[in-house]
């Protein structure tokens, strides 16, 4: 028994190698009577398949299937998906477990790696309560990862408690040229990052998620070095206040930043598509390099910034066809002018509003809306999605604002109708103004609840009353 | 049937080749067919497919088996883009199912030995899911009764194996 553990810690399963001969595909071809007429039960399948089988459960499943017999003994080394995490190694997501337990954890992860072959591994993951002071293993992980070629690489040591000079720094010194080309996908959460100028970069990586992560200078330079990069997510990085890199992304079809205290966004990015920003309305975003981006999403919850819709987006996102807008009104934009620039190119917009307290509610919150016609002058698509507090606002002054027709308008709708005078008076402006209109869409606030009847009930009073007499080419749809 | 199959999918394949089983049973497909297994797309490629392809260690009734299959998956390569594709991916997911739900054990595992040799890797991958998803969950006692699997180890040895494996087993 010794003499054969001895055997298998070498590598050489002397079981398996017997196995393998007797079966490779020549031997089939040839004792092929023999072979089709036995009896084939597990045993008799080649090591490959079985590994090929034992990738497909979970590492812990395959891992407990070394118990079944010595055929099975080794057949997890070649599992795939290294994935540990409280729930893989302790089967709880318990923090409490997971508080006493961290040494049990790092020591299981370097068991494992010791056992695998370090061949055949697909994705590397850790994700669990580490920090700084565990770097050493955290190195040898990473290191395995390198060696055994994975394609994926997660690294969350999460949850972020806000203590940026205990966390793990992402182990730049371990990657050159030739090493750090397998990874595809890097994903890195409470984890510091900081690449000097000459860091190597991931010649063949397409996505990169940074969560968490406190990037430390460098970032312009490191984002060309991957330049297989296709989606790109920048996630609560609250010391990256700069996003701007002169050199061409040139794969790059997919941006995302969200609570991010970033002051600029400028790529040239020739090929993205898609680019999605939460967070602060005093980013300015200049991507007007990017000949392809058709749909931008752009919100913010808490500042009263309209206006930033009409100034600060029209210029960098100019090629956008498909805009979705979340933006919390307080008051009118001031002045409440036309807007001096234009949406070129938009064709689709959505806006999920919500207007504030009715004390310092602008007399023309929501009339002022109707801007958004000026501002794209192509807009086909208007999605209006109004969450008013008030209920009984006064309609706006008769001549507050322009009448002139529009010509692209097809399609309109407005939810969230509570009958308040701005809602009414911009259903109406639209009814008249957009003379290709052929649907407006009204959905009055509680329908789909049930509850609130008494709103509801009043909203449709009101649309009869105010609205209905306006539609002359029988546009409209209540819901 | 499997040559009826054959003749319903005409898309172009052009050609057909014979396919001869362990027990001389002959399926006619087209090359399109049949080029899903690797090991014949390479035949073909080499022009060795003239006589037919004798298949001495797969059975005909695994081979049956193998050509619905591949008669069935025919379009997945060629038809790429086509609009009809995903009506057909739901029919082609349920055949997959159906096809390998009702097998024994040993027929399950020739199956998988015959794309194996033949190299077909969406029918290995499909065969090898279909036992991986028979152990999920099993415990190792389940799974030597499940494939009648003989226990090898001394009480010894399994004790060690599981105290080695603490925490795969500590549930």
């Amino acid at each position: 028994m010794p003499a054969r553990r001895a055997h298998m810690e070498d590598g050489i399963c002397p079981v398996n190698k017997r196995r393998r001969l007797a079966l490779s595909p020549c031997a089939e071809v040839y004792n092929s009577k023999r072979i089709r007429s036995q009896w084939v039960d597990f045993q008799s399948l080649p090591e490959d398949i079985l590994s090929r089988i034992m990738s497909k459960l979970t590492l812990k499943q395959a891992v407990q299937m070394s118990m079944v017999s010595s055929v099975f003994r080794r057949a997890w080394i070649f599992h795939p998906d290294l994935l540990f995490g409280t729930e893989e190694l302790f089967g709880t997501s318990d923090r409490q477990l997971r508080a006493l337990s961290t040494n049990g954890f790092i020591d299981t992860i370097n068991f494992v790696l010791r056992k695998h072959s370090g061949l055949g591994v697909s994705d590397f993951g850790v994700k669990f309560e580490l920090w700084k002071e565990h770097a050493r293993d955290i190195d040898g992980w990473v290191s395995f990862a390198i060696a055994s070629k994975a394609r994926v690489l997660v690294l969350n040591f999460s949850p972020y408690i806000g203590l940026r000079e205990n966390s793990y720094s992402f182990p730049c010194h371990l990657f050159n040229d030739r090493n750090g080309s397998h990874f595809k996908v890097l994903q890195l959460d409470t984890v510091t990052f900081g690449p000097t100028p000459d860091f190597c970069g991931f010649a063949n990586l397409t996505m990169l998620t940074l969560k968490h992560v406190l990037v430390l200078d460098n970032f312009q330079y490191f984002l060309p070095k991957c330049p297989a990069l296709e989606w790109l997510e920048i996630l609560m990085c609250s010391q990256l206040h700069n996003l701007h890199v002169s050199e061409p992304l040139p794969r790059l079809e997919f941006l995302r930043v969200q609570g991010c205290a970033i002051n600029k966004i400028e790529l040239h990015a020739p090929k993205l598509t898609t680019f999605e920003y939460r967070g602060c309305f005093k980013v300015i975003i200049a991507l007007h390099k990017c000949l392809k981006l058709k749909t931008a999403s752009i919100a913010s919850h808490i500042e009263d910034n309209l206006e930033y819709v009409f100034t600060g987006l029209p210029n960098g996102l100019p090629h956008v066809e498909r805009l979705h807008v979340k933006v919390f009104v307080r008051t009118q934009i001031p002045g409440f002018t036309q807007p001096p620039l234009k949406f070129i190119n938009l064709r689709h917009l959505i806006m999920r509003i919500t207007f504030g307290s009715a004390k310092r509610f602008g007399k023309n919150a929501v009339l002022q809306l109707a801007y958004l016609l000026e501002a794209a002058p192509l807009l086909v698509d208007l999605h209006l999605d109004m969450t008013c507090a008030d209920i009984c606002e006064d309609p706006p002054a008769r001549d507050v604002i322009i009448h002139r027709p529009y010509y692209n308008l097809k399609r309109a709708c407005m939810t969230g109708f509570n009958g308040n005078g701005g809602q009414i008076a911009l259903v109406r402006f639209i009814l008249r103004n957009a003379v290709k209109l052929e649907k407006m869409t009204i959905v009055p606030k509680g329908r789909r609840t049930g509850k609130m009847m008494g709103e509801y009930e009043l909203s449709l009073r009101m649309i009869r009353k105010k609205i209905v007499p306006k539609d002359r080419n029988g546009v409209l749809v209540i819901l | 049937m499997a040559a009826a199959a054959a003749e319903a999918t005409i898309d172009g394949g052009g050609k057909m080749i014979i396919l001869i089983s362990a027990d001389g049973k002959r399926f006619e497909v087209t090359e399109a067919v049949a080029s899903q297994s690797q090991l014949i797309s390479n035949m073909i490629e080499d022009d060795c497919t003239e006589n037919g392809v004798r298949l001495p260690n797969v059975d005909g009734d695994i081979l049956t088996m193998v050509v619905d299959y591949c008669n069935m998956h025919a379009g997945d390569a060629a038809a790429d883009g086509d609009t009809t594709k995903a009506s057909s991916t739901e029919e082609l997911k349920k055949f997959d199912a159906e096809l390998v739900q009702a097998l024994e054990n040993p027929v399950l595992f020739k199956l998988i030995l015959a794309a194996n040799f033949l190299n077909i890797k969406s029918l290995l991958d499909m065969t090898c899911q279909r036992v991986a998803d028979m152990m999920s969950g099993k415990t190792p006692e389940q799974m030597r009764e499940t494939f009648s699997i003989e226990n090898d180890f001394t009480p010894e040895e399994e004790a060690a194996i599981r105290q080695e494996n603490a925490w795969a087993f500590d549930d």
